[in-house]
């Protein structure tokens, strides 16, 4: 059979084949080259000119290994393969490109154990077994010098069996370990038993150095890697030394002494510390490294994500043959299996990892072939997805790579649109102007950058809380516990974030406020304040799920309402002449208490004739009941209009329509005296719909009556309802006491305004959608129930945490106001796709640096790049609706941009330089 | 047959609309109404059924899919199928939260569904745990359908949950450990406790309507579903497992004129049946043990038999056991040994508990009109060695005994 | 401790008395109106005559005629079937697990406890022969045995002692499953270092085995006296005839007979990795043919494995592996012993532990899952007999007397045990098991204390 592809990375001394082909028989590969002509009846499988063919990538690291070691320091008989499960399924690595995996026998021991090599895809232990016993694993790193916890177990039956103590051979310092290091070669040297380390050790390390297996020690800090290279030169053993955050200092040393190096990217996303002495995590390690000329393979801590770290780690400037090599054959030769694994060349075995381009620049994953045979692929959907990306990708990549130029090749917006090369001004912490060329002001500095971009928004972060775990309540102005940008808040703007939506933790049921923020900006650092009122859905007992929403809404409709109306009366008030407006002030006043919601004119008749129900104030509160006491159409009709929000509520009692009593409710309309209610009965739905008609009773008086039709199925009956009992409306019963009118102060019989409340204030806006709801909900059941039950208030809510909304978004996407998301969230470009705005979120404090990476990942897993720029800049601004201030880089917008040496998203790109209110972010 | 691999295709859960027809024979058709149809068949068009009989009823629906299996029953009905409402479905600040609907809690995307539809349980009665004295309402659903709660709502009122006896006094702390919470908030610490909660609640309801005092928001709902409650409109589900129990719900029931009241779990109702018979409780019994259930009653394997005789309405249940035991497949089986006939049982997984809960108008049998909910039988049902071969849900295969 | 003999039928008479008028007789014929056989055709109004606990003859009612002297039980209303045969148990002792990781030295004999309420309860279900193990929470186990269960004391029960020890691929609590295959390979190669010292010091003339044994009083007489060259089939150490078998270590000696392939191995799997761990291990160490694999459901992945070993199965769990599939959260079902059955695994069934799911049950259910009749009653008689080597499971002449005599078919519902005789003894009798009608009805027998322990099988989510 035979694979073609545009780009073939054969990785074989850095050799590239365009337009080539690679002819596989079973399971191996017999020829790869640009011209060979493919034999007859040889199935083709095409990627087209665009694919790029690289070898399947080699992790040098798992993850999956349970890390309960023996209760021995040195434990060299302990086989990984033993613990590795050859029936699990590995989608996660093969989508990864991750073809074949080293097996840690487990972790936290001077020597805990071998090694092995395995593919990640196969249907027997022998099809995927590659090498067993191919390394001693051992640290000297904290891991390795902390005591075991391993459970001593009482005195057995037989008091003559013996427990082995881990502690006494367990050292405590780097040293202890370098010296213990020392003593285990010694013992393999001789190949003796030593009972200090435990029967078996001796012969095992001996077998083991017969065979020449590298010693692979992992080493963090960086006087660890200098004691271990120091190791190395003279143990006489090979020496691979494993993780190496510290390396870069050593580099040259390592090179000279000629250790190879496993660096293992360390695991981004999460909080680093903040006190001055916090290693944040460097990824220019190894560039360094190879730069002074070290063999190095790159790991990842989290395997799936090897593809991905590896660019990671290509920062500082590691070219993108060099970043694949590390991740395919220096591992593969490292760890002793490049015979069979790592490179495309005659005679290996057949795995392949297809991508849509160069994978240290950006390729997404197609495909994954392993021993011939096609291991991974993604759905249609996907196809079209990756499609999408695709040309967003060529695009970009058509840019050179980092290289001093005088203007900005290329500025990135924020929406989308793209300036190459564009100039931007920057004028008293605005942005002046934006285009090809602008208007240069005497004494303007002149700044040269390969790429410019808005500064980041985290939609959600925690940075400024300081740990805080408290959660204000709406009326609080989180402005009180903002402090001035320290080092970490420059840290972080350097690294791309300038404006965070600093939200409490967590969520009160009153709605808590949060504040967007400018961290490092020392003056001007409100953007908005409350920025959103983030609430949770799902309550402890689900059963009150959304209640909490629903009422705060509910409280703001009414607070609103009182807002609306105060405004229509002013709009209608006049002053009007002098001893009437008295009386009326007068009445106004007491009619007040009573019944605010009545309109004024219907207040005025009233004074002069009660009794007239044309002239009831409140011709509709209270309940109305109907009998119907005829035969077959027997039933009994009980309605509760509301008064105010014109909710109507009630039930039915009528065997013919239902067995049991059926709910009714429904609206009331003021102006046209209707009502219209329904409910589900045991026999289908039940409709009532009747009208407010004044009628003359026996005393030849005219009374209200309620005159309809009650409708169940294709029966209907017709009714007349008596009220029973009625009820002034008590004035502000949801807004406490009233006001007294200052009638000396006020223009005579000028509409009061009602009590402004601050902790409502927010709610309203968020009614009139001029803020914005943001609610935790995860479940897909809730996510829908939420999204209806807010859009009933004409409000577009914007969802948070909500993992289970790839499985309802097609009901809600159109009543969405955004989603907050992180790289955990799956599939998240489908909702972009449908229109629906998101924001990339941290959950974090300063841990929020890592946003740009999260987007980068995201990009990686199939979104497109400006999709995820626009989630971190404008969209995520327009959605937070703060777009006045931040999220482009436009005229008359705040001057936080991010000066960067390669194309935004691509994780080898780092950030140069970083301005917040047009002034420039330095640390120290 | 396909041995080893049994999968079940609950593709259609995702809900589409039920318009195909379809045509079930089989060699026993027990339609839970009447006598059992020997070679006999049921047919189905838009959900509903349309054709039971004998023979083979071809033609009896047009364009029609055939089946011919065993036996065919009614969907099963479990009034206690504890799917999905843990100790977070129950309201814990208030010892009784009358006016919540356990519909609001339920997750109809949990897989828990799926896997009573697929042993052949098509309707049951959601209830609230059962750590408050009255924990709520519990409403009737499908098991299967589109899942929206309208989609797969029977009766939103099927009744209102109560608890006797230790679990509702148990819980003074929160549901999952944690601190206690100020217990203030929950009252009741012992038995005694919880029925005085039950009693006042019912009492101070009495009063109202007696006064007809006005009440308003909440208390008012409230008084709304008590009011139905004592008008015999909605059963009270009250969980009683010890004879202890049993008769502190039969007393209050007769105390307050409660017209409905069905007992839950109540596994030691062997101990006083005159009592239940005198009381007109219903009876829903747990899922077999031998012995001591975990709340400590002990379960007699005559007990369902007992109740028969004297003519307690009696429901079988199976608390949505992952063991295949436990389902309520196998229920009925445990009873037949236990005595009890096997008409008895079939009525006690399918038209009884429908009508305790006043669902029988639409489910719990197989007459023409109803929703088409039939359980495919690959031998004579309820024997363990018969198996659960297809399900029909609205008129839905749901679960194909062709296997695909 | 000195080994008993496998006792006598007689010897077990007296033993009987768990259950009044329990009697073995010499002759006793037992009439059904169906015999189940399970070898060859049922028997229509059938007679069985046992003489001496075995099976004399069996046929029809008119070709076997009754002895005068003969006890007869049973009728025309019963259906007689071979004893349902437990094939692997943990039930009946005080605790299943010992802490330490190697420890084949211990006896479970020292854990049964005679009048657990398990034993009766076997009866009660018509199980006749029960194969006791220890837990699979240990590395290297103790041994186990078959007893009857019927019998006031160990000794009465037991049926072969010594039988079976347990090993496990499944992780011991604390261990990874990396460490738990390397204990197990060390506590093998532990025995080899062992043995070849003691073959050294032997050579050296210092024979301190010899001494420490002769220290320790231990039996240096009779046949253990004379020492054996080492057989296996893996791996032999060369020159052990020259240690007294009575000398070498009382800890190390019971997986020496492992290693001979004198001892059967109860094998635990939890997982279908384990499964090739476990081979392997009995590979290396040339106890394969003595190898029983106790696997649970989930290890239905390796089934191809064992058939290729060619090892019989325990079932020991659930009949069916259930499945949630994490993307979709959609539960499939595995009906293991299905497969075991497709690719011709000999296998059995056990109760769980759990006497609501006895083997007639589980039988039931697995016809109800569509094994053949013939398989699901093999695989709770005739194949577990297989298994453990003892001649019961079927009724044959020469087979042992242990018949149950049922109400109806033994996988109806609705049928039950009336009668239960084990080696020609009558020992149950429905209509005397006081606390069965409690059970039934809830009449508390006088004198009887605790009900039994509740079996809820709880739900994992």
């Amino acid at each position: 059979m035979a694979i073609r592809a545009g780009t073939i990375l054969t990785v074989e001394n850095g050799r590239v084949i365009e337009n080539g082909v690679v002819l596989v028989r079973d399971g191996r590969i017999q020829a790869v080259g640009a011209d060979l002509e493919v034999p007859l009846g040889a199935e083709v499988v095409d990627y087209g000119p665009d694919a790029v063919l690289a070898p399947g990538l080699v992790s040098a690291y798992s993850d999956d290994q349970g890390s309960r070691s023996t209760d021995r320091a040195a434990n060299p008989m302990l086989d990984a393969l033993d613990g590795y499960d050859f029936y699990a399924k590995n989608y996660a690595l093969l989508r990864g490109g991750v073809t074949s995996t080293y097996v840690v026998p487990s972790n936290g021991r001077l020597l805990s154990g071998l090694g092995a090599m395995v593919k990640t895809f196969g249907d027997t232990r022998e099809q995927r077994i590659i090498g067993s016993g191919i390394a001693l694993h051992g640290a000297i790193d904290k891991s390795a010098r902390t005591t075991p916890g391993y459970w001593m177990p009482p005195i057995p039956a037989t008091v003559d069996v013996g427990i082995g103590y881990a502690v006494e051979q367990l050292p405590k310092t780097t040293m202890g370990a370098i010296l213990g290091l020392r003593e285990l070669v010694a013992l393999g040297r001789t190949g003796a038993e030593a009972p200090e380390w435990g029967l078996g050790v001796g012969p095992a390390l001996a077998r083991a150095m017969e065979a020449k297996l590298p010693w692979r020690i992992s080493a963090v800090e960086e006087h660890e890697v200098r004691a271990l290279v120091d190791f190395a030169k003279s143990a006489g053993v090979v020496v691979v030394i494993d993780k190496a955050h510290g390396a870069k200092p050593v580099a040259k040393a390592i090179a000279a002494a000629g250790v190879p190096v496993i660096y293992q990217v360390p695991a981004w996303g999460s909080d680093h510390g903040k006190d001055e002495d916090a290693r944040w995590p460097d990824y220019s390690v190894p560039a360094a490294l190879i730069g002074a000329g070290a063999r190095v393979a790159i790991s990842s801590s989290t395997p799936t994500r090897l593809l991905f770290d590896a660019q990671l780690a290509s920062r500082g400037g590691l070219s993108p043959e060099a970043g694949l090599r590390a991740i395919t054959l220096t591992p593969a030769e490292l760890l002793g299996v490049s015979d069979r694994v790592g490179s495309i060349k005659a005679g290996k075995d057949a795995d392949f990892v297809v991508l849509s381009a160069h994978p240290l620049q950006g390729g997404t994953v197609l495909a994954t072939w392993l021993d011939g045979a096609l291991a991974w692929a993604p759905d249609y959907e996907a196809d079209a997805r990756r499609a999408a990306a695709e040309k967003k990708n060529e695009r970009i990549s058509q840019v050179p790579y980092p290289t001093i130029v005088v203007t900005a090749d290329e500025i990135h917006v924020g929406d989308g649109t793209i300036i190459a090369p564009g100039e931007v001004l920057l004028r008293d912490g605005k942005i002046g102007a934006v285009g090809r060329r602008v208007p240069r002001p005497a004494g303007s500095e002149v700044v040269h950058t390969s790429c410019l971009m808005p500064g980041i928004i985290d939609a959600r972060g925690h940075l400024g809380l300081d740990g805080s775990s408290k959660v204000p309540s709406l009326d609080f102005d989180l402005k009180q516990i903002m402090a001035p940008g320290d080092l970490v808040d420059q840290r972080v703007a350097l690294g791309g974030v300038t404006t965070v939506v600093m939200a409490p933790r967590g969520d009160s049921s009153r709605g808590a406020p949060s504040i967007a923020y400018k961290p490092a900006a020392q003056e001007r650092q409100v953007v908005r304040s409350p920025a959103t009122v983030q609430m949770q859905w799902a309550d402890d007992n689900r059963l009150n799920s959304g209640k909490a929403v629903r009422s705060l809404l509910e409280k703001g409709k009414s607070y609103k309402e009182k807002w609306d109306e105060y405004h229509a009366k002013l709009a209608k008030w006049e002053p009007s002449d002098e001893e009437d407006a008295i009386t009326e002030a007068a009445a106004e006043s007491e009619e007040e208490e009573a019944a605010e919601d009545e309109p004024k004119d219907d207040k005025k008749k009233k004074k002069k004739k009660k009794g007239d129900p044309e002239l009831d104030p409140d011709p509709v509160t209270g309940r109305w009941i109907a009998d119907a006491k005829n035969g077959d159409a027997k039933f009994r009709l009980k309605l509760v209009p509301a008064e105010g929000s014109g909710d109507v509520e009630g039930n039915l009692r009528a065997p013919s329509v239902s067995d049991e009593l059926v709910e009714l409710t429904g609206s009331w309309n003021r102006d046209e005296k209707k009502l219209l209610a329904s409910g589900l009965g045991s026999k289908g739905w039940v409709q009532v719909d009747a009208t407010l008609q004044a009628i003359e009773n026996e005393a030849k008086e005219k009374v209200w009556k309620l005159v309809g039709t009650l409708t169940a199925g294709s029966t209907s009956s017709e009714f007349t309802a008596d009220r029973t009992s009625k009820d002034y409306p008590v004035a502000g019963r949801s807004q406490g006491r009233p006001v007294k009118p200052e009638v000396a102060k006020e223009p005579k019989g000028k509409p009061r305004e009602p009590r402004l409340d601050p902790g409502m204030e927010p709610v309203k806006d968020i009614l009139e959608g001029r803020r914005v709801l943001v609610v935790t909900v995860s479940r897909g059941d809730e996510i829908v129930d939420c999204v209806t039950a807010c859009s009933e208030f004409g409000v577009k809510p914007v969802l948070y945490a909500s993992s289970g909304l790839y499985s309802v978004a097609s009901r809600v996407a159109s009543k969405l106001g955004g989603v907050l998301v992180n790289s955990a969230d799956a599939r998240t470009e489908d909702l972009q796709a449908r229109g629906v705005p998101l924001a990339f979120y941290s959950g974090m404090e300063e841990g929020t640096i890592d946003l740009a990476l999260m987007a980068a990942y995201s990009v990686q897993r199939g979104m497109s790049p400006d999709g995820a720029l626009r989630a971190l800049t404008s969209d995520s601004a327009k959605l937070l609706k703060i777009e006045a201030r931040v999220g482009r880089i436009a005229q008359g917008l705040d001057a936080d941009v991010l000066a960067l040496d390669g194309p935004p998203l691509a994780p080898g790109t780092s950030i140069t330089r970083a301005w917040v209110n047009g002034r420039e972010i330095v640390t120290e | 047959m396909k041995l080893g691999t049994i999968l079940f295709g609950l593709a259609t859960l995702a809900g589409t609309a039920a318009a195909q027809s379809l045509v079930v024979a089989a060699e026993h058709v027990y339609t839970a109404a009447g006598d059992a149809i020997e070679g006999g068949f049921v047919a189905i068009a838009d959900g509903k059924i349309v054709g039971v009989g004998p023979g083979v009823g071809s033609g009896s629906v047009t364009g029609d899919e055939r089946l011919e299996v065993h036996s065919i029953t009614p969907g099963l009905i479990d009034l206690s199928p504890r799917i999905d409402t843990g100790a977070y479905s129950v309201e814990q600040t208030d010892e009784t939260p009358i006016d919540l609907s356990v519909g609001d809690a339920l997750d109809l995307f949990s897989y828990r569904w799926g896997r009573e539809l697929r042993s052949g349980v098509t309707s049951v009665l959601a209830s609230p745990a059962d750590l408050a004295v009255i924990g709520g309402l519990s409403c009737v659903l499908k098991t299967g359908g589109a899942p929206l709660l309208e989609a797969r709502l029977l009766n939103k009122f099927g009744a209102l949950r109560a608890s006797m006896g230790s679990s509702p006094s148990s819980g003074n702390r929160p549901a999952r450990g944690g601190r206690p919470i100020n217990f203030y908030t929950r009252r009741p610490t012992t038995r005694m406790g919880v029925e005085w909660q039950f009693r006042q609640t019912f009492y101070d309801a009495l009063a109202a309507k007696k006064n007809g005092t006005r009440l308003e928001g909440i208390a008012a709902k409230r008084q709304g579903v008590l009011d139905r409650v004592l008008a015999g409109d909605l059963p009270v589900l009250c969980q009683a497992w010890p004879t202890q129990d049993i008769r502190t719900a039969c007393y209050l029931k007769e105390e307050f004129g409660i017209e409905k009241m069905i007992l839950d779990g109540a596994a030691e109702a062997w101990r006083e049946p005159e009592l239940l018979v005198r009381s007109g409780c219903g009876v829903v019994l747990p899922p077999y043990v031998a012995g001591r259930t975990e709340e400590g009653a002990f379960y007699a394997l005559d007990t369902a038999a007992k109740l028969h005789e004297l003519g307690v309405p009696l429901a079988l249940s199976g608390h949505g056991g992952r063991d295949h035991l436990d389902r309520l497949m196998h229920q009925p089986g445990w009873a037949m040994r236990g005595g009890l006939p096997f008409d008895a049982a079939l009525r006690a997984v399918t038209i009884t508990p429908a009508r305790m809960v006043g669902v029988d108008s639409r489910v719990g049998s197989l007459e023409v009109g109803k929703d088409a909910d039939l359980v495919l039988w690959s031998g004579p049902p309820f024997e363990p060695s018969s198996h659960v071969i297809g399900v029909v849900l609205n008129g839905e295969l749901v679960v194909d005994p062709r296997g695909n | 401790m000195k080994l008993l003999r496998p006792m006598k039928p007689l010897l077990a008479g007296a033993a009987l008395a768990l259950f009044a008028g329990a009697v073995a007789a010499d002759k006793l014929v037992i009439q059904a109106g169906k015999i189940l056989t399970l070898a060859g055709e049922e028997i229509e109004n059938g007679v069985i005559l046992i003489e001496n606990g075995r099976i004399a003859a069996i046929g029809a009612a008119n070709s076997i005629e009754t002895p005068w002297d003969a006890t007869v039980i049973g009728g025309p209303e019963h259906v007689a079937m071979p004893g349902f045969v437990e094939a692997h148990s943990n039930s009946g002792m005080d605790r299943t697990n010992e802490n330490i990781d190697v420890a084949p030295f211990l006896d479970i004999r020292d854990s049964v406890d005679p009048v657990a309420y398990y034993f009766e309860d076997c009866l009660r279900w018509g199980i006749t022969t029960v194969n006791l193990q220890q837990g699979w929470n240990c590395v290297v186990g103790g041994q186990g045995m078959i007893v009857r269960p019927h019998g006031m004391t160990v000794e009465a029960m037991m049926m072969r002692p010594t039988y079976g020890l347990k090993l496990s691929a499944r992780p011991k609590s604390g261990k990874s499953r990396a460490t738990q295959a390397q204990a197990l390979r060390t506590a093998f190669g532990d025995l080899r270092r062992y043995l070849e010292d003691l073959v050294q010091s032997e050579k050296d003339e210092r024979g301190f085995a010899k001494r420490e044994a002769l220290f320790q009083g231990r039996d240096l007489e009779g046949e253990k006296s004379e020492g054996k060259a080492m057989t296996g089939k893996a791996w032999t150490v060369a020159g052990l005839e020259l240690i007294p078998r009575g000398a070498i270590d009382e800890k190390q000696a019971p997986l020496l007979d492992v290693v001979e392939g004198n001892q059967t191995i109860y094998f635990e799997c939890d997982r279908a990795m384990d499964v090739d761990t476990a081979l392997s291990i009995a590979r290396d160490n040339g106890f394969l043919e003595k190898t029983v694999l106790v696997v649970d459901a989930d290890c239905w992945e390796a089934f191809d494995a064992i058939a290729a070993a060619g090892v019989p199965v325990v079932l020991d769990g659930e009949l069916v592996h259930m499945h949630r599939d994490p993307l979709s959260g959609e539960e499939t079902e595995k009906f293991a012993a299905g497969i075991l059955a497709e690719k011709g695994i000999p296998f059995a069934l056990t109760s769980r532990n759990s006497s609501t799911q006895s083997l007639w049950f589980q039988a039931a259910k697995a016809v109800g899952f569509g094994l053949d009749r013939e398989d699901a009653l093999a695989a709770v008689t005739s194949s577990p007999a297989a298994i453990l080597g003892v001649d019961v499971g079927t009724l044959e002449t020469g087979k042992l007397g242990n018949i149950v005599l049922m109400t109806g078919d033994p996988l109806k519902v609705t049928s039950l045990v009336d009668h239960v005789v084990i080696e020609g003894a009558h020992v149950y009798d429905r209509s005397k098991d006081v606390r069965n009608k409690q059970l039934l009805d809830g009449t508390q027998p006088s004198g009887t204390q605790a009900e039994p322990t509740p079996t809820v099988a709880k739900d994992e989510e």
